[in-house]
């Protein structure tokens, strides 16, 4: 059983504010009519009753664009000079459990043989507050997949509403840290408040499915390979890229170097698999040539390859490709229809 | 201490108008991600719009202004430049007249510096030469529309669409060029809308049409005229609108009787059944909507076009309610603005004209000024005046004739004779290249105003980040010009510019910053209290009545011959923005089309022996273009195209410089070329 406190309503603020002495406060602010993730400079600000932001918090571990290093030219070849490391620890407050889950899976990504220091360094200075979702939005599907819309382990703070309280449980040593930064605000959870909690998950567990086995998915999209329906999807898709960049999961960037006069810069950034660039070998040849075989690509990696590699599914079921996708493609439509959900 | 931020703005890649996010980290704009409450991006975005902030850093950004010395760019100092340009332009002034110099505003600046810029030509430089590239997209629109309705903007919203029963595409590629607009038609027929797509090319959103009209190039008044032939003659037309809305229904009846379904097969190629199940499907709908862009504007019929779109609108009466309407889509961020704000040469802001004595007097009481009477020179004759000599001093603000305007060697030629050549802006364009100093202006990122969309929606753009090096919002700098030539225009912020717009625009009177703070309001918005207007034409039109106008089809200026045996179809293309002075500085969106092509249908490559990537000559009267064959179906037999993106393969190499005789519209979308291996 993992650790746990009551938290009254009244004294969240105070905690982020007693955290923002020492940490950089990220948070979902509410301004012009949507709620978004930005450093908080009044904790006053801090939206706590949201739907799911639009953009994941993955955009602080991978941001759209990172100066990986500088560099300038000189005779016997560069001088190289990393960029300056920010050391300010982060909190992330009131991130959702699809969206931790989601960093849990770009951590396999990026701590596999080669590590990803700029993504790893991130990660170790975050330390995630997660809010539990009590009112999954109609597009998600993360009980299906198994990533929300609580969670049990692979977090280091999670919060869940009660009335008038936050009952809040702490998995990893950096959350026990967040906790002691104002033990005063925090009392020991009842057994009460214990039981409420697990009412509260099991009324939003209710409102998703049971969720599927990431290898038994994989094994039913074996059987859709030759569908007709990829080459539909593929006609709708417009190459916007949302989908890609929206997803908490998904990790592809592009390297590119800007040089000005002997002087410059390694820059990543996003990138999307759903245009004919991402693959295009030099000679002009290439291997996903078409919209049918680039989208289909993209459902095979998240539902199939990735679990081959990785034993999970690459998909949290936040929906937000098909909120985002001009082509109104509906994955959760597309996921319920391979695993015969109704 | 925050270190990052979000600022909600406007995105600059086309008309539509989405709103977004830039995140700053710690001074440098790093992201976008789309504002997911605008009405209009919804939390999507296109390709471009993902990667708006790509340029914003990138290092061949313009960071001081520079003089040329002896054939090359030199650094300077902001007052030495501005001295030098207030000197050389008062000289020629003075010297040769004030009708000598001339000025391109831009499209791609907010309302605010299109009104600052058209005050200094206007009340400085003392001339009307104010124009920019409306001229080239959509002033056949202006012109057109403001006939036949009193008003030349688009008459309905971008949500509307999803209220048509029926939606009619006429040469508008929207999943390339507005791909959030495109998205409104994709979810309108998965609801069960119905699709019409009238375009020469089989173009992406034609595999979700009921019906593509594979029209001839140029041959769309004779098809307009055939659907309207086609309505009246199985009475599905609308005369109880005719009759208490409109007039000038007889005169154009009349002139459509030549124009059976039959005889327009002939001219058009478009089989006379599907042409009447067209017309029945438009004219039987509840609520129909036009959309159209270049494919309507760009040619010497433009006028005609728009007039005959009008026509149809009017005749079935889908006007004037919501899913109706004629609705233009409008190419750059601000192009719908520039007119706006009247960096024209005929009107100043809001379509007030200039000839009209009374305007001409209200602002020459408001800017304490006398105001040059005769009407100015446009984007293309400027051009012909300065190779004529007749021109001798030029400013162009944000604008990039030497890959825009047709003919550029002509253009090449105009640019070398001026005297004198200012060119502000973002990047070293091709156009600077020929500039006697260039000053380096802020991008969207880095300061504040106003962009009007194509459905009439004036929205904030927000800074926010400090200017990159020593650039200046692009309306500091002309202010700052005009104080050193003697005239004092001071303003503090934009925000006191739109005020000053406000108090002389009646259809702007009611916009200022405080109601502008989400998402903008949709002009006309005459007071403090008005809440904009989501379509136009309700009760009235704006001129009172609607006017039919007859117009007859004429054939392009420039057919093909023995000698230059295709039609050349230009155009644009989803992954960059006009010139690519930006999206060719933006990793993502180059690598995808990092260089110009041909389109050549399968059947023409297969008799010249061309293969896709080969590379080919293309000529015309005007120059030649070597660049690559993409061998597709999407042209028809007989028919290429370009994209006129492209310095280094640039089609406006061989386009016809013919003019619409109303709009003054150059023919972008039909020359007579010749097309061969050239390896």
């Amino acid at each position: 059983m993992t650790l746990a406190w009551e938290l009254d309503r009244q004294k969240l603020l105070p905690w982020l504010e007693a955290l923002g002495r020492e940490f950089e406060v990220i948070a979902p602010v509410k301004t012009h009519g949507e709620v978004v993730f930005t450093s908080l400079s009044d904790v006053s600000q801090v939206a706590l009753d949201y739907e799911n932001t639009l953009v994941p918090p993955k955009e602080f571990f991978l941001p759209p664009t990172e100066t990986m290093f500088s560099f300038t030219t000189n005779k016997g070849g560069f001088n190289i000079v990393l960029p300056e490391e920010e050391d300010r620890r982060r909190v992330i407050f009131g991130i959702r459990p699809c969206d931790v889950t989601a960093l849990s899976i770009l951590d396999k990504v990026f701590s596999g043989d080669q590590g990803d220091e700029y993504y790893l360094s991130k990660r170790e200075r975050s330390v995630l507050v997660a809010l539990g979702c009590n009112r999954p939005a109609e597009r998600c599907f993360c009980g299906s997949v198994g990533a929300g819309p609580s969670l049990s382990d692979n977090f280091d703070v999670l919060l869940t509403e009660l009335d008038g309280c936050y009952f809040v449980e702490v998995a990893s040593e950096k959350g026990t840290e967040l906790i002691y930064k104002a033990p005063s605000l925090f009392q020991e959870a009842s057994e009460e408040a214990r039981k409420k909690k697990e009412g509260v998950v099991e009324q939003a567990k209710k409102l998703a499915t049971r969720p599927v086995d990431p290898l038994e998915m994989a094994r039913k999209m074996e059987a859709h390979f030759n569908d007709s329906r990829w080459a539909q999807l593929g006609e709708r898709c417009l190459e916007c890229g949302g989908c890609t960049y929206l997803c908490p999961t998904c990790y592809c960037f592009d390297v590119v170097d800007r040089v000005k006069d002997g002087k410059g810069s390694r820059l990543r950034c996003w990138d999307c698999c759903l245009v004919p660039g991402f693959t295009r070998m030099a000679g002009g040849i290439n291997p996903r040539d078409s919209a049918k075989a680039r989208i289909k690509q993209r459902f095979y990696h998240k539902w199939a390859y990735f679990v081959a590699r990785f034993g999970v599914l690459q998909c949290v079921g936040c929906g937000r490709c098909s909120e985002t996708a001009l082509c109104h493609i509906d994955w959760k439509e597309v996921f319920q229809s391979v695993t015969g959900e109704p | 201490m925050t270190s990052i931020k979000k600022i909600l703005t406007t995105c600059v890649y086309c008309g539509a108008g989405c709103g977004l996010w830039l995140r700053v980290d710690n001074g440098r704009v790093i992201g976008t991600t789309p504002s997911r409450a605008h009405p209009v991006s919804q939390g999507r975005l296109c390709l471009k719009g993902w990667n708006a902030h790509q340029f914003v850093h990138h290092p061949q950004r313009l960071i001081s202004p520079l003089i040329k010395r002896n054939g090359a760019f030199a650094e300077s100092t902001w007052d030495e430049a501005l001295d030098l340009i207030a000197g050389r332009l008062s000289e020629i002034k003075q010297r040769h007249g004030s009708d000598s110099l001339g000025v391109f505003s831009s499209a791609k600046c907010t309302n605010e510096e299109n009104f600052i810029m058209m005050k200094f030509a206007r009340a400085v430089l003392g001339t009307n030469n104010v124009d920019h590239c409306a001229r080239l997209c959509h002033s056949s629109t202006v012109a057109g529309m403001t006939m036949a309705f009193g008003s030349g903007a688009m008459t309905n919203s971008i949500t509307d669409i999803r209220d048509a029963n029926v939606i009619l595409v006429i040469g508008s590629n929207t999943t390339e060029q507005h791909p959030v607009i495109a998205a409104e038609i994709l979810r309108a027929v998965d609801n069960g809308s119905r699709l019409v797509i009238i375009d020469p090319r089989l173009i992406r959103l034609s595999k979700f049409a009921d019906l593509h009209l594979r029209l001839r190039p140029g041959t769309d008044v004779a098809v307009i005229n055939g659907l309207m032939n086609v309505m009246i003659g199985e009475k599905l037309h609308n005369p109880g609108f005719i009759g208490e809305r409109t007039e000038g229904f007889d005169e154009m009846r009349a002139n459509l009787q030549k124009y059976t379904a039959d005889y327009v097969e002939q001219i058009t190629g478009v089989p006379a059944d599907d042409l009447r199940a067209a017309a029945r499907l438009y004219a039987k709908a509840e609520r129909a909507t036009i959309l159209y862009c270049m494919g309507i504007t760009q040619h010497t019929t433009g006028t005609d076009n728009v007039l005959d779109c009008a026509n149809l609108a009017m005749l079935c009466g889908h006007i004037g309610r919501e899913g109706t309407g004629v609705n233009p889509l409008r190419g750059q961020q601000n192009v719908q603005g520039a007119c706006d704000m009247g960096a024209l040469p005929d009107f100043y802001t809001g379509y007030q004209r200039v000839a009209d004595e009374v305007s001409r007097q209200k602002f020459e009481q408001a800017w304490s000024a006398k105001l040059p009477v005769s009407i100015g020179l446009t984007v293309i004759e400027m051009m012909n005046a300065a190779a004529e000599r007749e021109i001798k001093g030029m400013y162009i603000m944000g604008e990039n004739p030497m890959i825009s305007n047709p003919d550029i060697t002509h253009v090449k030629s105009a640019l070398e004779s001026l005297d004198f050549l200012v060119v502000q802006d973002i990047f070293l364009s091709e156009t600077a290249q020929f500039a006697d100093v260039v000053l380096p202006a802020c991008s969207f990122a880095e300061r504040n105003g106003t962009f009007t969309s194509t459905e009439r929606r004036v929205q904030r753009i927000r800074k926010a980040i400090d200017p990159i090096g020593a650039s200046r919002p692009d309306w500091d700098i002309i202010c700052e010009v005009a104080r050193r030539m003697g005239y004092t225009m001071s303003y503090d912020s934009a925000e006191a510019i739109m005020e000053e717009v406000t108090a002389l625009t009646p259809i702007y009177g009611g916009i200022c910053y405080n109601r502008l703070d989400d998402f903008g309001l949709q002009w006309p918005c005459p007071s403090q209290e008005h809440p904009g207007t989501k379509y136009l034409h309700k009760k009235a039109f704006a001129r009172g009545k609607g006017k039919f106008h007859a117009v007859d089809y004429r054939q392009p200026a420039e057919m093909p011959d023995e000698q230059y045996p295709f039609i050349l179809i230009t155009g644009r293309i989803y992954y960059h923005f006009h010139t690519r002075t930006m999206t060719g500085r933006s990793e993502i969106l180059n690598r995808e089309a990092p260089e110009g092509y041909v389109e050549i249908n399968p059947s023409d490559a297969r008799e010249m022996n061309i293969r896709n990537g080969n590379k080919v000559k293309v000529s015309s009267r005007r120059g030649q273009v070597i660049t690559k064959a993409l061998v597709t179906e999407m042209v028809a037999p007989k028919t290429v195209f370009m994209p006129f993106n492209f310095g280094e393969a640039a089609a406006n190499m061989l386009t016809n410089p013919a003019l619409d005789p109303v709009a003054k519209i150059p023919e972008y979308k039909v020359c007579a070329v010749s097309v061969e291996r050239s390896d």
